[in-house]
């Protein structure tokens, strides 16, 4: 319990230190979006106008001091303040409409590549010195090829060339989103390459990162002594082995889930999926700091939370608690 | 010197490609940006690996993109890795407060999503020169190494050696730094490595999506200007698969390379690598 | 890749969302000229009729044709997700909030100069020397819900402008407007205005004010848009939203019947154009050939007519561009069939010495000057070099482009190419666009490679390049003219433009700024900025073209997009 609530403790503070960047960060830096928008319209607006704007998007001055209590005063109210590329739609609804999209792809693609890339991270440290290990050496290579690169190589070949599947958007434009099997069916259709692509390019890693918790674990006396009770090997590489190696693996994991959020970012843009990444971009693009800053605070939260639900599985699985050295 | 083939075979890929960027411009004669009238032409004599859309050398980009893209991947791991080093050996060693914060500064590091924080600090960025770029991914890039060096630092203050120093009188940074360091080589190494690799890769995804510098050469803006203009639709493969799978090669290189370093150095050593991805996490 | 500025909204689209390269075209946004249009007509009975019928383009009878057509898919904007916003009066609002729903009093034709046509207004005419307005609105206009439109809702829809100024994004200074009878609105403005009447009466959407008094119109969203206008909205989600005929429309229900406007990042509308999913695009596509036409050649058509000037802006006010022979020497030098043909894929021309947009524009140019072109002239650049001091000593500057701007870094290689032929050193920095715009705007540059957007009318590109009034000394941020142009001459040709409705002295004013352009070279002209559409016969005919140009054709430009989809007619 009390590791827990140090824990808890530590999150809070790396929260309050997330959120202060994200107030830090646009004040520090040249520019102002305001500027821009008026550069974009050719200077056109007259300066009462000007000024009205930037009281209207909340840029007006005050001591940096004053104005980051009331930064923390709206977050406080879950207020975070109105997009300025969209304005006056509110950076919580631009949020909350991509966001469910990003869950829904990147999350069930990222299960998908720990179910497999864990499974295969098994056998490849299980079979180690067999015909096995000549793939390893392989899979550095896919550890290192871009995002991107694999995804639009995907659109060439199976959405262009091939035309077996679409390459862009979530679902089609003919149907009516809904709880309809037309719509699920598109929806699902739609996330195939993209789920691939990020299945794909982050696979490797999970292979690895199991197979060398496992090779660790494989040395354990324990193992060593079950084997020679006679076990059957697949019951000492599955109950005995795997069990235990899994546990720093959830880690891995749980760390991996928080950056779903913000995560893929390329994929989404290739596939043209309207997620919490092509967002990003487009908030990068026009300087719409008030955007960008939620979208942080939003991906440090989701990596926050999945670090706690990291350390809860540790509580819950390992009754040691095995705390941080 | 060891033996094993996978630190062979990485360090020959390396080594090409490091002899590529320094010598590569000197044997391809010409300048990268240079334009000529013959566009989107494939392979042939006159151009190895055929032409951009406004008749640039892919070749040559490919050669001068080397410098651009090995030189952000080596200087931001040179400052990662130090920012790393510092951190992670300062804080084990001295333990207690300072401990206490420079943990919890590499933790905040640490949960920060990368990738998005790269970005939103790229866009602010006034200017996107190689060194701003290469800092950018530095700044977020080192946390994990710190951790790392920690662990390993906290272990290594009991040793009988790290102890004998102490009691002997030597001061402090001297046995960060004289004794404890050297012992840590393996791991530095491989963080190093790993962080080429992450850099790289980073650079290239803010390249392609625009925000890095356009007008510099590099494998990112490479494959940014491929897209822009659509080579895969019409059909230039020779001007969009190079750039990327020299990413892929150097990074199957560096991971040959730890691959090798892992199983030279202490096998317990192998738990607790740093898992490369985990730092740019999967926004890559 | 999102950032390619050509993939963007043209100049004219109502939409910011698009991406930063906005400000590239400075363009942009509607509302991009400060002045509007003047001249004083009200439309005859016969000539009213046929501009209405050109406006809508088909008759009442138009809904029930026999082929009921087929749903339009439009890609206007780069962008991956949509948000619901049909507020009028926002800078951000989605594309054809004015037009497809909410419609002007008066319509202007970009494509023919002085092409001014009724819209919601019947006629209007100036009076008290260009200080008052009065408009008449037209008879029988609904709203889609039913209501009768009245110069109430005209005088609601500007006062709301009077009483917030940040709602009034075109900087109309406007000093009231209040109803004249039933059916007439008067305008009154502080000073002569004819040239505001673009801003005015042909950027403002008319909106209901039962539906909208008294709503904070400033962070309103407007997410159910009840309208005037041909169309309403029926479906809306993030990734794509669709409109319905109005049935109600007072010309007749649009034989479109209904249009899909899908949020397609940049490479996904070439994949889309390529499969033949999107019918009618604003995109830059990088081989027409290979990506969008080779399927159906014979339907995949497109249109890119000029809507502007993309020209190198040379900071006048300091050395060495303050010479007008280093000017005139860097045009000389500059092979813009090279530029037009490897940086912008051939689908602009070279821009015309006057750097006003060919053919639209050919009466507003001197006659001496009808069909002067640019040559290269390397010899001539060097002897005018050599004038200017710069024999000997080697002339260097630095050329400020935007680095996302992928079409004007590669023209900024090429012309480095060009200019260091006569022995110009110049050297091209790529910046951010934030850092672009603030620099250009303080004049912290030496020459920059910028658009500009032609308006209605010639004066309006003129008066943003040259006008003495936007400009700002060298460190504080100018609104227009940045290359910091001061000429009496210059001031003089535009104020006698701005005091006039008499197009033949209009004429005369804009000849003498053509004149000042080609001789004294304040910026150096490259080439045009196009409008892109990209659009397919297969469903659809009755699209704008060279022969017929009555609106500008690209889906971005609002409210053009509304006059284009109301002369579409099913195959």
């Amino acid at each position: 319990m009390r590791y827990l609530l140090r824990r808890l403790g530590f999150y809070l503070i790396t929260a309050w230190a997330a959120i202060t960047i994200n107030f830090l960060i646009p004040r520090l830096m040249p520019g102002d979006p305001v500027d821009l928008m008026v550069a974009r319209m050719n200077g056109q607006i007259d300066p009462d106008a000007i000024a009205a704007m930037k009281r209207a998007f909340g840029l007006t001055g005050g001591s940096l001091w004053s104005q980051y209590w009331t930064y923390l005063g709206n977050l406080a109210h879950g207020e975070l303040g109105r997009s300025i590329t969209m304005y006056p739609t509110e950076v919580s609804s631009v949020i909350g409409g991509a966001l469910p999209w990003t869950l829904g792809l990147v999350g069930i693609a990222t299960i998908i590549s720990y179910v497999i890339g864990t499974g295969l991270g098994v056998v490849a440290a299980w079979r180690r010195g067999t015909w096995l290990d000549s793939i390893l050496p392989a899979t550095t290579f896919l550890q290192a090829v871009p995002y991107f690169w694999v995804a639009l190589a995907l659109v060439m070949v199976f959405g262009v060339t091939l035309s077996w599947l679409p390459v862009s958007g979530a679902y089609s434009l003919d149907v009516e989103p809904g709880f309809t099997g037309d719509f699920l069916g598109s929806m699902a259709y739609h996330a195939i390459l993209p789920a691939i692509t990020i299945v794909v390019a982050s696979i490797a890693d999970r292979v690895m990162g199991m197979r060398n918790v496992m090779v660790t674990t494989l040395g354990e006396d324990y193992v060593t002594m079950a084997e020679a009770k006679g076990l059957t090997s697949r019951r000492v590489m599955w109950a005995y082995a795997a069990r235990n190696a899994i546990l720093p693996n959830i880690t891995s994991f749980t760390l991996s889930l928080g950056f779903v959020v913000g995560g893929s970012v390329l994929t989404e843009i290739v596939f043209s999926y309207p997620g919490i990444g092509s967002v990003l971009l487009k908030a990068v693009e026009n300087e719409d700091f008030p955007l960008m800053q939620g979208i942080f605070l939003i991906i440090s939260l989701a990596v926050l939370a999945a670090n706690f639900l990291a350390d809860l599985c540790y509580v819950a699985l390992d009754p040691r608690t095995r705390q941080e050295a | 010197m060891p033996r094993s083939p996978k630190i062979i075979a990485g360090g020959v890929i390396l080594v090409f490609f490091i002899l590529l960027a320094l010598v590569g411009p000197v044997l391809v004669d010409g300048d990268p940006t240079k334009t000529t009238d013959v566009g989107l032409a494939g392979p042939s004599a006159a151009h190895w690996l055929g032409t951009t859309q406004s008749g640039q050398d892919v070749l040559a980009q490919v050669v001068y993109g080397a410098r651009v893209s090995l030189g952000v991947g080596l200087l931001s791991a040179l400052i990662a890795t130090v920012l790393s080093i510092v951190v992670g050996l300062i804080g084990g060693y001295a333990g207690g407060v300072v401990d206490e914060v420079l943990s919890l500064l590499t933790n905040i590091f640490l949960v920060l999503p990368a990738l998005p924080l790269v970005i939103v600090l790229a866009g602010y960025l006034p200017s996107r020169g190689v060194t701003s770029v290469a800092a950018v991914i530095a700044v977020t890039g080192w946390a994990w190494g710190a951790r790392v060096l920690r662990a390993q630092t906290l272990t290594l203050r009991g040793r009988d050696y790290v102890q004998a120093a102490k009691a002997s009188g030597e001061r402090a940074w001297r046995i960060i730094f004289a004794e404890i360091l050297p012992v840590e080589f393996p791991v530095i190494a491989t963080s190093f490595l790993a962080t080429v690799l992450a850099a790289i890769l980073a650079e290239a995804g803010l390249s392609f999506l625009g925000l890095a510098n356009l007008s510099t050469v590099s494998w990112g803006t490479m494959l940014y200007f491929a897209q822009n203009n659509q080579a895969l639709l019409v059909g230039a493969w020779w001007w969009f698969i190079p750039p990327g799978l020299c990413i892929a090669l150097i990074g199957a290189g560096l991971g040959l390379l730890n691959f090798g370093i892992d199983e030279i150095a202490n096998p317990r050593l192998r738990t607790v690598l740093p898992k490369r991805r985990k730092r740019f996490g999967a926004g890559r | 890749m999102s950032a390619d500025r050509r993939q963007r909204p043209g100049p004219g689209s109502a939409v910011v969302a698009g991406g930063p390269d906005g400000s590239r075209a400075d363009a942009t946004v509607r509302n991009a000229m400060g002045a509007g249009l003047s001249r004083r007509s009200v439309f005859g009975a016969a000539a009213g009729l046929g501009l209405a019928a050109a406006l809508a383009g088909c008759g009442p009878d138009g809904g029930s044709g026999k082929g009921s057509g087929k749903p339009l898919v439009v890609h206007v904007n780069d962008t991956g997700s949509w948000q619901r916003n049909f507020n009028p009066y926002a800078v951000t609002q989605n594309v054809g909030t004015v037009g497809l729903f909410y419609e002007p009093l008066l319509f202007f034709n970009k494509l023919k100069p002085n092409d001014i046509q009724p819209w919601l207004a019947t006629k209007y005419e100036w009076s008290d020397g260009g200080k008052t307005l009065t408009v008449t609105l037209r008879d029988g206009v609904t709203w889609s819900d039913g209501k009768p439109l009245t110069v109430d809702d005209v005088v609601f829809t500007y006062q709301s402008m009077l009483d917030d100024p940040s709602l009034n994004k075109g900087g109309v200074e406007l000093s009231g407007v209040k109803a004249g009878g039933k059916d007439t609105v008067v305008f009154t403005f502080p000073s002569t205005s004819y040239t505001k009447l673009w801003n005015l009466a042909g950027q403002v959407g008319i909106v209901p004010k039962h539906l909208l008094a008294g709503k904070k119109l400033g962070t309103f969203t407007n997410p159910n848009p009840v309208g005037t206008g041909p169309y309403t909205l029926s479906s809306f989600s993030s990734q794509v939203f669709q409109v319905k005929a109005n049935p109600k429309y007072w010309k007749g229900k649009a034989k479109v019947p209904v249009v899909k406007f899908p949020a397609y990042t940049a490479s996904a509308v070439q994949t889309g154009l390529q499969t033949g999913e999107i019918d009618w695009a604003s995109a830059f596509v990088p081989d027409l050939k290979k990506i969008y036409e080779r399927n159906d050649p014979a339907h995949n058509k497109h249109f890119f007519p000029s809507e502007g000037l993309n020209a190198l802006m040379a900071n006048t006010a300091k050395a060495p561009f303050d010479k007008l022979e280093v000017r005139q020497a860097v045009s000389l030098a500059i092979d813009r069939d090279r530029l037009v043909k490897n940086a912008e894929r051939g689908y602009v021309g070279a821009a015309h010495p006057s750097g006003l947009p060919m053919p639209a524009n050919a009466d507003w140019v001197p006659a001496e000057y009808k069909d002067a072109t640019f040559t290269v002239n390397q010899a001539k650049a060097k002897e005018l070099l050599a004038k200017a001091g710069y024999g000997s000593k080697k002339l260097a500057f630095e050329l400020l482009v935007p680095s996302p701007y992928t079409d004007f870094v590669n023209a900024a290689q090429l012309m480095r190419e060009d200019l260091a032929k006569v022995g110009i050193a110049m050297t091209v920095r790529g910046v951010a666009i934030q850092d672009w715009v603030a620099k250009v705007g303080k004049g912290d540059f030496d020459i920059t490679l910028r658009g500009a957007v032609a308006g209605p009318t010639p004066f309006y590109l003129f008066r943003q390049m040259l006008s003495s009034k936007l400009t700002k000394p060298v460190g504080q941020v100018a609104t227009g003219n940045y290359g910091r142009w001061k000429d009496a001459e210059t001031d003089k040709l535009l104020a006698a433009y701005e005091a006039t409705d008499d197009v033949a002295k209009q004429k005369a004013a804009v000849q003498g700024l053509a004149k000042i352009v080609i001789e004294q070279v304040p910026v150096i002209p490259l080439f045009d900025s196009p409008s892109w559409s990209l659009y397919r016969t297969t469903k659809y005919t009755g699209w704008p073209s060279a022969e017929d140009p009555y609106a500008m054709p690209s889906p971005a430009t609002a409210p053009d997009l509304a006059v284009v989809l109301l002369h579409l007619k099913p195959v």
